[in-house]
């Protein structure tokens, strides 16, 4: 199939992961406890990097604004914090608050995306960059009374990482746990991964979604027969952002803590590089490519700490793990316009 | 004669389908030679070998020997057919529209000043000898314009002719290769054209020349090879042309011209344009008025560039259009593609791969896009609207169905579209049309660039579109004698104005003359 084809990205990232799991064998680790990390960083990340997918199938490019929908996320979170709600009612409301947070953020984006046409992915950069500052005013003005969310000292403003020991973490990550010898499968959290997947997946095959997949390919012909496109643009980015609220939570209850302030700053290219490696184009990502892409990413780097770390000098896996994840970038913005620059002859 | 170009076993394959299979073609100094057959027969194929394009590379280049001046020459590239002076006019314009006519015509080959020619790249460029040259080259093809003029401002029948002076212009050119020119181009231009390609052969160039109009090549064409299915079929030297055994060789079978009948028409009208203003590019057009009847085939003509499309593209907002437009008795409020749409007016645009198809997209998904308001049954949950999923396998069998009944050529209904020949691409628009089956449907330039075979299947479904559902059909199209067969009116466009409707006398030189805007003078007062 030519939508799962293999390229340079997938088999720099496929030698690199295999270099990297036989030097595993000179480090003391044990390859299940690996594997059994790849499954939780799997679904963690994965669900940021399936928000990216309706954005792209409408043509308006690789969400590099995830920090608005991330943002969404974080103040449902926050809400459900104020009112001390624990396990998994705390989790679905913070999900249904930050979705409804994000239908919101969405809606003003998509006003924004839609007024600069064509120029999605930078004015998308820069949208989430610079909502970060606003975000960082509410983060120390918003007026929550909770102790165990403020800074110790003072008492006023929201503390930049937030332990969600006592409210829901890791709850996702514990539900239907299958042990199998030392081998344990988060079973309940790929469920709820694999769920959120056939949603997007089936949302693109109906009817709104094949028109929206029409308007990445041919404007002009899809207004001809009667669609209000920046409607549809604007159902897309919404539906992106939404996306990534629940994406932040999944993280959050994974990772334990919910990381404020210039925590999202950092978190759309991670995402963006996880989908170019599973195969994915400017405007054609399928829910495939982002499993798929993000396993191989997540995976990468899970291995290359340990290893680095003991084979070269420590702090080594980070640099690498920045190398890569904005090589890919760079090499799919290159490759794309070679494409382009191609099919004039 | 000398044989100046000679391709022996040609063949080649686009995947596992065979598009050239041994051709063996000559071109004799001098002469023009026609290539005729039906939309996928082989045509582009066989010139994009010769002219090393790159489509043929990136699908695997192809086999045979070719040879020039009786040498045999590897073509891989654009490069290489250039070196040995070949050169080719496509279909599609390919020229700068910032620069001016003598810039694209002297593109790579400037002249340079005398004295800074030490700098190599960087030497001056002598404008006034640019000047001088390209006018030559343009009156080589017969046409007389300013070449300090920038291509922007000029009309797409001009930037024909200067494709061509372009390639005329080149002093080491030995072969130029035509792909249809004159298919924008109204039959005074085409006239024009014509007679000087008879000069530039006479003057050593070989031409190789292609058109679907068969007049045209016996007219001009020394020999005529004919393609079909990716064989030459035969070879005719001039004294033996028969329209008739042309167009068998072609396709194979007899073609059956379609033809209406003669009959009475509605006198209530279904759109009425009152004296409305439409804005072309930056000029506005004034006072255009146009009465449509309910369930006719109206024709809409001119010479190119005199609005026959404003009509359609102003109901669906490609222009902007004002003023007062009566459709089914009401007034429309608003003129887009959404209330037209609504209101069942539907438009295939005369561009068609840059506005009438999704090039990527599969044929099934072009045959029934957006057509769910009136098909619920290709929808699998039609409750749930916009989020319902589709029917695949009602829709596979209705689009195999249709596929088979206007003849269009695929291997299966996912085959994306771009592979399809220029043909078999229109039927697919026309399938659309079908599918969403509007109450009016405007179609612009519905035969250009299609097989006589091909065109006859369009207008017989467009007939049968207007005749069995009473659709009323719209035709806008420079081909005059396709409308008078067709259409039951025919109205004539002069300057982006109705100039005159004719019900019925067609054929009187009274239509003839006001094409070109002239009223005929009444002596009988």
């Amino acid at each position: 199939m030519k939508n799962n084809r293999i390229q340079a990205p997938q088999i720099i990232i496929l030698s690199y992961l295999i270099l990297l799991a036989i030097s595993l064998k000179f480090v003391d680790i044990s390859y299940i406890d690996i594997i059994n990390e790849s499954l939780v960083k799997w679904v963690m990340n994965g669900v940021l990097v399936l928000s990216l997918i309706p954005m792209i199938n409408v043509g308006a490019g690789r969400n590099f604004g995830l920090p608005i929908g991330i943002s969404a996320g974080l103040i449902g979170m926050c809400i459900v914090l104020e009112f001390k709600l624990q396990g998994f009612t705390g989790l679905l409301l913070a999900m249904i608050l930050g979705g409804i947070i994000a239908v919101f953020f969405g809606y003003v984006y998509s006003i924004i995306l839609n007024r600069l046409k064509g120029n999605e992915e930078i004015i998308g950069t820069f949208a989430g960059f610079s909502f970060i500052p606003i975000m960082n005013f509410f983060w120390t003005l918003a007026p929550f009374k909770n102790r165990q969310m403020l800074y110790p000292v003072g008492g006023k403003g929201l503390r930049p990482k937030i332990n969600l020991e006592n409210y829901f973490g890791g709850v996702l990550d514990n539900l239907l746990q299958v042990n199998i010898g030392k081998l344990t499968i988060p079973l309940g959290l790929i469920i709820f991964f694999l769920l959120l997947g056939i949603i997007v997946y089936t949302f693109q095959k109906t009817r709104i979604g094949i028109t929206m997949e029409a308007i990445a390919e041919n404007e002009t012909f899809v207004k001809l027969s009667g669609i209000n496109i920046n409607k549809y643009r604007s159902i897309a980015i919404i539906f992106s952002t939404v996306l990534a609220s629940i994406g932040i939570i999944v993280y959050s209850q994974s990772y334990g803590f919910i990381h404020l302030y210039d925590g999202p700053f950092m978190m759309a290219f991670p995402a963006v590089s996880a989908i170019l490696i599973g195969g994915a184009t400017r405007n054609k990502a399928t829910v495939f490519q982002a499993l798929f892409g993000t396993y191989l990413y997540q995976t990468t780097f899970l291995i290359s700490v340990p290893v680095a770390n003991a084979l070269l000098i420590p702090e080594m896996s980070e640099i690498i793990r920045m190398i890569v994840t904005n090589g890919i970038i760079l090499y799919a913005f290159l490759y794309e316009r070679r494409v382009k620059v191609d099919e004039k002859v | 004669m000398k044989k100046i170009l000679r391709a022996e076993k040609i063949s080649k394959f686009f995947n596992k389908t065979q598009a050239l299979d041994n051709i063996d073609f000559e071109l004799l100094e001098g002469e023009i030679h026609g290539l005729i057959g039906a939309n996928g027969s082989g045509k582009s194929t066989l010139m994009n070998i010769i002219f090393g394009s790159k489509q043929i590379r990136d699908t695997g280049g192809y086999d045979g020997q070719i040879y020039i001046d009786e040498k045999e020459v590897f073509i891989n590239n654009n490069e290489d057919s250039k070196k040995n002076g070949i050169g080719m006019v496509h279909q599609e314009l390919t020229l700068l529209s910032g620069l001016n006519v003598s810039d694209n015509i002297k593109m790579n080959r400037e002249n340079t000043m005398k004295g800074t020619d030490f700098l190599g790249e960087y030497s001056l460029v002598d404008n006034k000898q640019n000047y001088e040259q390209s006018k030559q080259a343009l009156s080589k093809v017969g046409v007389d314009i300013n070449p300090n003029l920038k291509v922007r401002s000029l009309s797409t029948n001009i930037k024909q002719f200067i494709e061509i002076a372009r390639e005329v212009d080149k002093d080491s050119l030995k072969v130029l290769m035509l792909d249809e020119p004159t298919s924008s181009l109204n039959l005074s231009e085409t006239k024009v054209l014509l007679s000087h390609l008879r000069d530039i052969a006479s003057s050593g160039t070989s031409i190789i020349f292609t058109s679907h109009r068969l007049e045209e090549i016996m007219e001009v064409c020394d020999r005529v090879t004919i393609l079909r299915d990716g064989k030459i079929v035969n070879t005719y030297e001039k004294d033996q042309y028969d329209i008739k055994k042309l167009a068998l060789d072609m396709i194979g079978k007899e073609v059956v011209q379609a033809l209406s009948e003669k009959r009475k028409l509605n006198d209530d009208n279904i759109i009425s344009f009152n004296n409305v203003d439409v804005v072309v590019g930056s000029t506005k057009h004034k006072n255009i008025s146009l009465d449509i009847k309910r369930g006719e085939i109206l024709g809409i003509t001119g010479l190119a560039g005199h609005g026959q499309e404003i009509f359609g593209y102003g109901l669906m907002g490609l222009y902007n259009m004002y003023g007062d437009v009566i459709y089914n008795g009401k007034k429309m409020k608003r003129f887009d593609s959404d209330a037209s749409i609504k209101n069942e007016i539907y438009l295939l645009p005369d561009e068609r791969k840059e506005m009438g198809l999704l090039m990527n997209k599969s044929i099934w998904e072009n045959t029934v896009f957006e057509s769910y308001r009136k098909r619920k049954e290709f929808l699998k949950f039609p409750i749930l609207s916009l989020l319902s999923t589709l029917d695949h396998k009602v829709i596979e069998k209705y689009t195999l169905d249709i596929s088979k009944k206007l003849n269009i050529k695929i291997q299966s209904i996912d085959q994306e579209v771009r592979e399809l020949s220029g043909g078999n691409q229109q039927k697919v628009c026309i399938a659309r049309a079908l599918t969403i089956d509007p109450k009016v449907l405007f179609v612009g330039d519905p035969t250009r660039g299609i097989d006589i075979y091909s065109k006859e299947i369009i207008l017989e479904m467009l007939l049968k579109l207007n005749k069995e559902n009473g659709t009323t059909v719209v035709i806008s199209s420079g081909e005059i004698s396709e409308l008078k067969r067709v259409c039951d009116r025919i109205a004539v466009m002069y300057e982006n104005k109705v100039f005159k409707i004719f019900d019925d006398n067609f054929d009187s030189d009274e239509f003839g003359l006001a094409i070109s805007g002239k009223e005929i003078e009444l002596d009988e007062k």
